[in-house]
């Protein structure tokens, strides 16, 4: 596209301080929300005076959950799922250390956070189930009383000849766990909450400001014409924002019942309790294979800990994502796959980057390398045998996945010629000592892109809107309901509805994150944005482009046919007569005397779009295609691993990625990038760990330790272009991507850097003290000398 | 609260000893944080940031004397030849901000087991002046923690100054920290040779309710370099004195499971750091004595 390589057009209000972050939503007779949060894991409420509070100077009301008076719980859409019934406030009993108690509204902050210490409270402590493994006890506790067990999902996708198959091949088993991660946005979550004369303007850092208005109004019996959500500069979220949380609810109801403006920005403590987590899943596989080590089918069960469940909407989904993508890239013929998703003491966990992927490309990625290595097989040949071709595309996977498009060998082959160029350099510059090892990882993978939001909140689809309009003076306004946290969309959006109407990009005003002025939206998630609102604004700009062409053709007095709209004029084809854009619109609007008998006043146009071929709910086999395409990708990683002290260092990443077309390379770029950075943290640093009474152990970023710029190598990206065939512009998702290979790309890195020592690794994080354990558990020698610095599949 | 701003030594000394609560504060970096966490605010601060006197450091007799208000930041720009061991790790702490504003003075009042100075100073065998409006007295460092975050200060009492012996030989300090930088470490071990009173100094971090000496490694250390005459030669020291020494290290530690590491982790690692700050040490000898 002409414009692709120019600037984002949200960057100039970005870096000279003119953005407008929740925080600084400031409003005169403004006032302080603070929270009272559960310092138990698990217990019964059994006192709760808010009376000490109240009698403080300077606060304004106090509430406990029986205070909330006209306040319906969060609904529970998700079929799949045991419904949990969250209410703001702990009802009775509260079920992870962070859960809100009570609400304090006071004149600021310090008077509120003091006056929650005013605030008394009693709990009946009971046991805390603080692990996966714990909730599925047969003694464990339960969390809600009226299930029989802690299991909020329980589904499995039968395959009936997986197990005839299973039974009369060789089986490889293993498990593999991804522990609990947080997304960790710079900007934490925050509210502010405005009530005149009967309407509810709501102020909020969220992905989905239309998903936050029908939420308030179901849950504070409001008229949804009575809220307006505005969600302006979001400073990250990736994920956790997609949910409404319970202290949205009490900041709008306290505004309405005290009549006075309320904030509540959350802090970082708060953020590390009550926004989500996401990532603690373990994958128990078992793969039949072939004499050559090809897997002909694969069982597998999904053990989600989605924590306590009580976030709307809960944390559920990204194992069916994880079922879904399963067997990633390859041909496997068929997979039977069980989810299972545990309600535990813990935080509940939600959306985060890459939302069940990264957790199913880490299982599959080491299934492959062990299967290669107790098969004898190199791990790279044995992934080119099964990796998905061009000509066998479309191709269905056995969860139902269609596989639209995809450069799945190409991209690989051409991660290993820079995973293993990388390894030389690294051996050059980087020759061992005598406790440094070398080694380089591969993972590749698929991901759904433009996903059905019904299979993550029970309700919604996939659909997406756009207005445009062209103004008097040809100025363009395209107002959608896709939103940003700061990827870019503005830009996607400009530069999209740009080519479409044939106007420079500068020309192009986005509207975004106002349920007053932009069409209902689902948001901006699952990378998504790009796919739904360039199909949306291609039908608006084609109504546009019609009429524009029919009010030209009068001007011109030429035929509509022959003319096209171009650089911002309307224009006999191959050159000639032409007349603006802006001269079009202001007939269109102004000189309406001036319109040709027929056309009528006016140049806007709103279109909905939805990609073809999604499915909502699985079919009677379990099988689903819940996305619009699939982007695919291969990254390669090189680490040298201290055998002693158990450090792992990145010294190089790189990714090849195809998302087809691209309407901003460098922003593609940088998203992946990114997304890397995270997904190292992940791999090597970010750990949400809990004692085993249910205690958080890493409330700060003093323990929750994401990369530093001293962490990341340069990320080498390249890309590929498959266009996807039914969208649009063949446009796919990038927002995601980078943070589905490096977990496994390092496992499998550190792997090799160790298969001298026998190491296997099937767990994240790999933490000096984790792959110490693992090279002092290994059954071989892992002195010095013991090992080769050769990787195993170099 | 209470902030109580002296200027004068003498003034905070009288301060202290009207309000022995009073927390000390000067660059911060600890106690602000604490505050930030939610913790109790204090009924009574003491910023000591306007006390010029602690901020300076100078020569006496062969030994550094070291201001409790010196910053990491100054360590490192002033002090890398007369304590290489203190400032490598002061060069390990924070960020260039945190750097700037903390100081090794109130490393020690904070007494965590962390706390990067404390290694460096157990290992040259630094002293402690604390003062009061009664007079001062001087401990050695080793006598200062009393447990984590705990000190044997009095409650009229702060922390005026440390001194070490200028370095005459070869120092080191190593730390694992899961992450490069930023980061409370999972341990940390200091390391000086002291070839003109023929001393081997160690400190252990963050493996034990205090920081450690590893005495029985240090004078493991002494015994090999006497009787292969190496205080002053340099000459290599052999693999398995090395590893002798890193276990003995090892050995000294009592450290804890927790978020960052687990115990066994702790020892291991801390084997491997004495033997490779041994290493270096011996290699880095020439440059730093020639």
């Amino acid at each position: 596209m002409a414009s692709a390589r120019l600037g984002r057009v949200e960057d100039l209000a970005l870096i000279t301080g003119a953005g407008s972050f929740v925080a600084d939503v400031r409003l005169p007779r403004m006032v302080e929300m603070a929270v009272l949060r559960s310092g138990v894991a698990h217990g019964r409420l059994a006192r709760l005076d808010c009376a000490p509070a109240l009698s403080l100077d300077g606060v304004l009301a106090a509430v406990g959950a029986g205070d909330l008076v006209g306040v319906s719980g969060f609904p529970d859409f998700i079929e799949a799922m045991r419904p949990i019934g969250t209410f703001p406030l702990a009802v009775d009993r509260v079920r992870y250390v962070g859960a809100p108690v009570a609400a304090v509204v006071a004149e600021d902050r310090f008077r509120a956070e003091d006056a929650i210490e005013a605030i008394e409270v009693e709990y009946e402590p009971l046991d805390a189930v603080a692990s996966l493994e714990r909730a599925l006890a047969d003694d464990a506790p339960r969390l809600y009383e009226d299930w029989p067990d802690n299991k909020a999902v329980d589904v499995t996708r039968r395959d009936p000849e997986v197990a005839a198959i299973l039974a009369s091949s060789r089986v490889i088993r293993a498990s593999y766990r991804m522990h609990r991660q947080a997304p960790t946005p710079l900007e934490t979550r925050g509210s502010v909450a405005s009530f005149v004369a009967g309407r509810l303007t709501f102020w909020t850092s969220a992905q989905s400001p239309h998903i936050v208005r029908t939420t308030l109004a179901t849950a504070l019996g409001l008229p949804e014409h009575s809220i307006r959500v505005i969600v302006d500069s979001v400073g990250g979220s990736f994920g956790s924002k997609t949910h409404v949380y319970p202290e949205d609810v009490l900041v709008a109801w306290l505004a309405m019942r005290l009549g006075r403006p309320i904030r509540w920005i959350e802090d970082r403590a708060e953020h590390f309790m009550a926004s989500v987590h996401a990532r603690d899943q373990l994958h128990e596989l078992e793969a039949a294979i072939d004499g050559d080590g090809r897997i002909l089918a694969l069982r597998a069960q999904i053990t989600c800990d989605i924590g306590s469940g009580e976030v709307f909407p809960a944390g559920v989904a990204s194992s069916f994502v994880t079922a879904g993508v399963l067997t990633g890239p390859y041909r496997i013929p068929h997979a039977e796959v069980g989810v299972t998703c545990v309600v535990t003491n813990k935080t509940p966990s939600g959306a985060y980057r890459g939302f069940g992927s990264p957790e199913a490309v880490f299982a599959m990625e080491r299934l492959v390398e062990r299967i290669a290595r107790e098969t004898g097989r190199d791990a790279i040949e044995l992934r080119r045998e099964m990796l998905l071709e061009r000509d066998s595309l479309p191709y269905r996977l056995p969860s139902g996945s269609v596989v639209d498009s995809g450069s799945h060998r190409e991209c690989f082959d051409r991660a290993v010629e820079l995973g293993l160029d990388a390894l030389r350099t690294a051996r050059t510059e980087r020759p061992s000592s005598g406790s440094t090892r070398l080694g380089v990882g591969f993972a590749t993978y698929l991901e759904g892109v433009g996903a059905s939001y019904f299979v993550t909140t029970g309700n919604w689809t996939s659909h997406e809107m756009c207005t445009i309009r062209v103004e008097p003076d040809g100025s363009v306004v395209a107002s959608v309901g896709v939103t940003t946290t700061g990827q870019g969309v503005a830009t996607m959006v400009a530069t999209v509805v740009a080519e479409a109407l044939g106007v420079s990009r500068d020309g192009v005003r986005v509207d975004m994150g106002d349920t007053d002025r932009c069409p209902y939206g689902i948001g901006g998630l699952g990378s998504r944005s790009t796919i739904v609102a360039s199909g949306a604004i291609g039908l608006a700009a084609s109504v546009i482009r019609e009429k524009a062409l029919a009010i030209g053709a009068h001007l011109l007095e030429a035929a509509a046919e022959d003319l096209e709209l171009v650089d911002g004029r309307v224009r006999v084809r191959g050159g000639g007569a032409a007349v603006s854009l802006a001269r079009i619109a202001t007939l269109a609007w102004v000189r309406t005397l001036d319109l040709p008998d027929g056309v009528e006043p006016g140049l806007q146009a709103t279109a909905v779009y939805d990609a073809p071929g999604i499915d909502h709910r699985p079919d009677v086999h379990g099988r689903m295609n819940a996305c619009a395409t699939y982007t695919n990708g291969s990254d390669a990683a090189v680490v040298e691993v201290d055998v002693e002290t158990g450090r792992v260092e990145v010294l190089s990443y790189a990714v090849v990625h195809d998302c087809g077309r691209m309407i901003n390379p460098p922003i593609v770029a940088g998203q992946i990038r990114g997304a890397v950075a995270q997904a190292i943290g992940g791999a090597l640093y970010e750990e949400i760990c809990h004692s085993p009474e249910g205690q958080p152990l890493a409330t700060s970023f003093m323990g929750y330790l994401v990369p530093t710029s001293a962490e990341i190598p340069e990320i080498v990206v390249e890309h590929l272009v498959s266009p996807a065939p039914g969208t649009p512009l063949g446009v796919k998702g990038a927002g995601e991507s980078g943070t589905i290979g490096p977990a496994a790309a390092i496992a499998n890195a550190v792997s090799s850097a160790l298969a001298g020592c026998g190491v296997d690794v099937t767990a994240t994080p790999l933490s000096p003290s984790a792959v110490r354990r693992l090279i002092r558990e290994s059954a071989m020698d892992c002195a010095p000398d013991a090992c080769e610095i050769e990787g195993a599949q170099v | 609260m209470e902030l109580i701003q002296p200027i004068s030594w003498e003034d905070a000394l009288a301060a202290k000893a009207a309000y022995p609560d009073a927390r000390a504060i000067r660059g911060g970096t600890d106690l602000m944080i604490e505050l930030g966490a939610g913790d109790r605010l204090p009924a009574t601060i003491l910023d000591l940031g306007r006390v010029a006197k602690l901020a300076e450091w100078s020569l006496d007799d062969g030994h550094v004397v070291l201001g409790a208000g010196v910053t990491f930041t100054e360590l490192i720009d002033e002090l890398s030849c007369e304590l290489p061991a203190l400032a490598m790790a002061a060069r390990t702490v924070g960020s260039p901000q945190i750097r700037n504003r903390g100081t090794v003075g109130g490393n020690l009042g904070t007494a965590s087991p962390a706390g990067d100075a404390h290694p460096p100073l157990l290992a040259t065998d630094a002293q402690v002046k604390l003062a009061s409006a009664r007079g001062a007295r001087w401990i050695g460092i080793g006598e200062l923690f009393a447990g984590p975050k705990r000190t044997t200060l009095e409650p009229d009492e702060l922390i005026e100054c440390v001194r070490m012996p200028r370095a005459s030989g070869s120092q080191q300090f190593s730390k694992i920290g899961t992450r490069n930088a930023m980061v409370i470490s999972v341990c940390s071990f200091a390391l000086a040779i002291d070839p003109s009173r023929r001393r081997v100094g160690t400190g252990i971090g963050s493996a034990g309710p205090v920081p450690l000496v590893a005495e029985e490694a240090g004078r493991f250390l002494e015994g090999v370099l006497t009787e292969a005459d190496a205080w002053e030669s340099g000459a290599p020291l052999g693999e398995s004195a090395a590893a002798r020494f890193g276990e003995l290290v090892s050995a000294a530690a009592r450290p804890i499971d927790d978020v960052r590491g687990t115990a066994d982790y702790r020892r291991h690692a801390l084997a491997v750091l004495a033997r490779r700050a041994l290493g270096w040490a011996r290699g880095a000898r020439d440059e730093l004595i020639g």
